[in-house]
């Protein structure tokens, strides 16, 4: 039995920059509630708070909080460096748990000798105001280690400082001040790096990188500690812009915007903005050549339509703007926010896929379909393929990212040898742990 | 030391608790938190979240709304869903934030009753205690709202207290029905899985009611007392435990004998068994029925009922309150979620009988199937 009407609130493309502009450019209705579905979501908080090497995670929470984090994080990989301190409802209003939590912090440095300790609170703490700046610096004396303060306070979400923004600069703020900065690179904003002698990471070394840097890379604290001595951050994903501001401000090193991105345009204006900072032509040539053939052959999907969801790894109106060159009929594009990058695609969706309709990726309306959206040939994300009925599905995961030339033939490679998804979609959504 | 979790993450939260008996009645149920709360339930806490279509969204609460007590907006976003006419009821949950700035709820759920004439109940949840409070206030909101006169008692019994919090797998319900009905035991009701919201309308029918987790007892305390409805707590596992329990149900016996056990004390424990209170004391009945000399203990996490207690059970406050225990029991054979088995040291050598329970390790073992009631018992 379906319980509510059967309308879906969507959003016309040609409407939507528009519609959203008095939000902020968020695309989920201010006066609507939030349909959280296990579709829909990415890493989490939790788990990118333990990406730091040697850091052990302290979030102070209600029972209520942290959960889903901890159980995506304990199904994807082995993390051991994961500690709840659970407060209860008198103990965080009287400010008593920081006392309880001092105790504990004092047996996990003792026990693990950690090289830090990263404490996350939550919506809670925010609203009372408690002091963790104060703590820090206190029980840093005390214990000896590094304590920095972050947050998994989802009331700030749609701020400029929503924790999907703010956990990315903590995972930074245990850089030490570099004794000397040298030509490296690192990768900011996704959870993965490229993949070795990927061709990012070919093309820097080339170009007189010393080293490409990933924090998913660092196996040790002291490695972590490398990516201080960076000279610049590439920012792959806009998740990782506040860190990219922070480490510009504190560690001196360059910011070079240059996106994920699967269409020419965007993936040459990336490695423009590289070749500035280099101050040195990229061997570009022929993979780019070998991108725009592979572009040419693979124009053949003229009719065939398409649902991209939000948990794709790619900039959703960026992919639909790509996919539409490829001819292909971009239908439905499940959105959180417009970004600023991300306006010129929409404009360009506006008159070259004019029939696309955006659906807010937390919107009410879409739980209360009594019957499956709609039927779409493609399907790229789970939480598309989950909506709409399809034939193929590009998952197009957070696990791996596709970058540059090679990520675009890569992904171009992925559709056309797709085979019919006859897989159980709720199976591989549960699989893909996503957070909300 | 008591809340620190360093090997288990942390259990399922009151709201969840509350989502798990509504969730088949076919209502509309409100989170007002901000949306980290949700997705603990819809993604880790509700297995039949994509198999159900009772709708559970989250009043999306930001900062500002929290600050300035903004009520008024939920109350105008509750209006907006555009409840159809046949929405039975809607069920509205705090959070730890909603509970930090002491939001209304009591008072929206009148407002919005009246203006959308449906039934909006709010049951104080706060976020900051663990499933089985919540499974608890929601089975007695059930009881004190949603049960209905009825002029015809047709008999049989009201199972209380299945969710799949405690009682996830493909057949687990099914299974301890079918154990009551092989013993003639007629099932008018079972709360709150596999009815809609019909079978709760039909509990009066019910000659009596068998409590099958420890949240369920208020709700039958309170049906006995207002109803004058006997109930029977325990759960039907393996056939001599069903028979006593059917027994009980046909003649509404004492509880005291349930089991004939050895008095001989050893001072050796044989087993531990760790789970929702009511089951694993009926857990045990069954192994004792298998060997009357065993010396099992039972342990929980959770809420237990000090009636059903026994000297040597024993209450976990603490992942180092459970290690201090587990020391000095030296079971040689524990039972309870796979979870546990990182609380313990490898030097130990305790046997260790995975049963799921998804208010522990959610979907980290739900699809691992096993039945651990009724008579086709898969363990031990």
């Amino acid at each position: 039995m379906s319980i509510l009407t059967n309308q879906i609130y969507s959003i016309p493309i040609n409407q939507l920059l528009n519609e959203v502009a008095g939000r902020r450019f968020y695309v989920n209705r201010k006066e609507a509630m939030h349909y959280c579905s296990p579709a829909s979501g990415g890493w989490g908080v939790v788990r990118v708070a333990c990406m730091i090497p040697e850091v052990e995670v302290v979030f102070v929470i209600p029972i209520g909080c942290g959960r889903h984090g901890a159980i995506a994080s304990f199904a994807n990989e082995t993390v051991d460096k994961l500690n709840f301190f659970l407060v209860d409802e008198v103990g965080i209003v009287i400010g008593e748990h920081l006392e309880g939590l001092e105790s504990a912090l004092s047996i996990l440095v003792e026990e693990k000798k950690p090289k830090g300790l990263l404490i996350c609170s939550t919506c809670m703490d925010d609203l009372l105001g408690t002091d963790y700046k104060s703590l820090e610096r206190e029980l840093e004396d005390k214990l000896g280690v590094i304590i920095r303060h972050g947050k998994m306070n989802p009331i700030l979400s749609e701020t400029k400082k929503a924790p999907e923004l703010m956990i990315q600069q903590n995972i930074y703020e245990f850089l030490n001040e570099p004794t000397q900065q040298d030509d490296g690179i690192n990768i900011i904003g996704s959870f993965v790096s490229v993949e070795k002698n990927s061709e990012l990471e070919v093309l820097l070394l080339e170009a007189g990188v010393t080293e490409v840097r990933h924090i998913a890379s660092c196996e040790s604290f002291e490695t972590y500690q490398k990516l201080a001595s960076s000279s610049a951050n590439i920012l792959v994903n806009s998740l990782g812009i506040v860190a990219t501001t922070y480490l510009e401000k504190t560690k001196k090193q360059k910011k070079i915007l240059a996106y994920q991105g699967f269409t020419l345009d965007e993936i040459d204006k990336g490695y423009q903005l590289i070749e500035e900072h280099c101050q040195r032509k990229l061997n570009t040539q022929t993979l780019r050549e070998q991108y725009i053939k592979t572009l040419e052959e693979n124009k053949i999907y003229q009719g065939k339509t398409v649902a991209i969801g939000a948990t794709v790894n790619a900039r959703a109106f960026e992919l639909a703007k790509f996919l539409s060159e490829l001819g292909f009929e971009v239908r439905y594009i499940i959105s959180k926010s417009v970004s600023d990058i991300d306006k010129p695609c929409v404009r360009w969706l506006e008159e070259h896929a004019p029939k696309a309709v955006v659906l807010p990726n937390l919107e009410p309306s879409i739980g209360m379909a009594e019957d499956i959206i709609d039927s779409v040939d493609y399907c790229f994300g789970l939480d598309a393929a989950w909506l709409f009925k399809t034939r193929y599905l590009v998952d197009l995961s957070f696990n791996k990212l596709l970058y540059g030339y090679t990520g675009g033939i890569e992904l171009m490679k992925q559709i056309s040898q797709c085979q019919v998804f006859e897989g159980n979609i709720v199976e591989e959504i549960y699989k893909a742990n996503f957070v909300v | 030391m008591k809340g620190f979790l360093r090997k288990l993450a942390p259990f399922s939260p009151d709201y969840s608790g509350v989502n798990a008996v509504f969730h088949e009645l076919g209502g509309l149920v409100i989170i007002n938190g901000a949306d980290g709360c949700i997705g603990n339930v819809t993604g880790y806490d509700e297995p039949r979240f994509f198999s159900q279509n009772t709708l559970i969204v989250s009043s999306g609460l930001r900062e500002i709304n929290a600050i300035i007590g903004d009520e008024e907006s939920l109350m105008q976003k509750i209006n907006d869903l555009g409840l159809k006419q046949n929405i039975n009821f809607v069920i509205l949950l705090g959070t730890p934030t909603s509970a930090v700035i002491a939001s209304d709820h009591k008072g929206i759920s009148k407002l919005v009753t009246e203006s959308l004439e449906i039934p909006v109940h709010a049951i104080g949840t706060t976020g900051m205690e663990t499933y089985e409070i919540g499974v608890e206030k929601g089975l007695l909101k059930l009881a004190e709202s949603f049960v209905q006169p009825l002029e015809v008692k047709t008999g049989g019994v009201n199972i209380i207290g299945c969710t799949p919090l405690d009682y996830w797998g493909p057949n687990q319900v099914n299974e301890m029905i079918l154990a009551l009905e092989t013993e003639q035991v007629k099932v008018n009701s079972c709360w709150t899985m596999r009815e809609g919201i019909c079978g709760i309308r039909k509990t009066l029918a019910a000659d009596i009611n068998l409590v099958v987790s420890t949240a369920g007892i208020k709700a039958a305390k309170y049906l006995e007392e207002r109803y004058g409805i006997p109930y029977v707590v325990g759960v039907p596992i393996g056939k001599q435990g069903t028979k006593k329990i059917a027994d009980q149900i046909k003649q509404v016996c004492d509880m005291d004998e349930l089991v004939e056990r050895s008095t001989d004390k050893r001072d050796e424990i044989d087993t531990l068994i760790i789970g929702d209170h009511v089951w694993a004391n009926s857990f045990r009945n069954y192994l004792e029925f298998k060997n009357k000399k065993a010396q099992i203990v039972v342990g929980s996490f959770f809420m237990m009922a000090v009636e059903y207690l026994r000297d040597d059970d024993c209450s976990f406050e603490s992942e180092d309150d459970f290690l201090n225990k587990v020391a000095l029991l030296k079971p040689k054979k524990i039972i309870g979620d796979p979870m546990y088995k990182k609380l313990l040291k490898e030097s130990w050598a305790i046997q260790f009988v995975e049963i799921p329970h998804l208010a522990v390790s959610s979907r980290l073992h739900w699809d691992h199937e096993i039945t651990y009631v009724g008579n086709n018992i898969e363990i031990v």
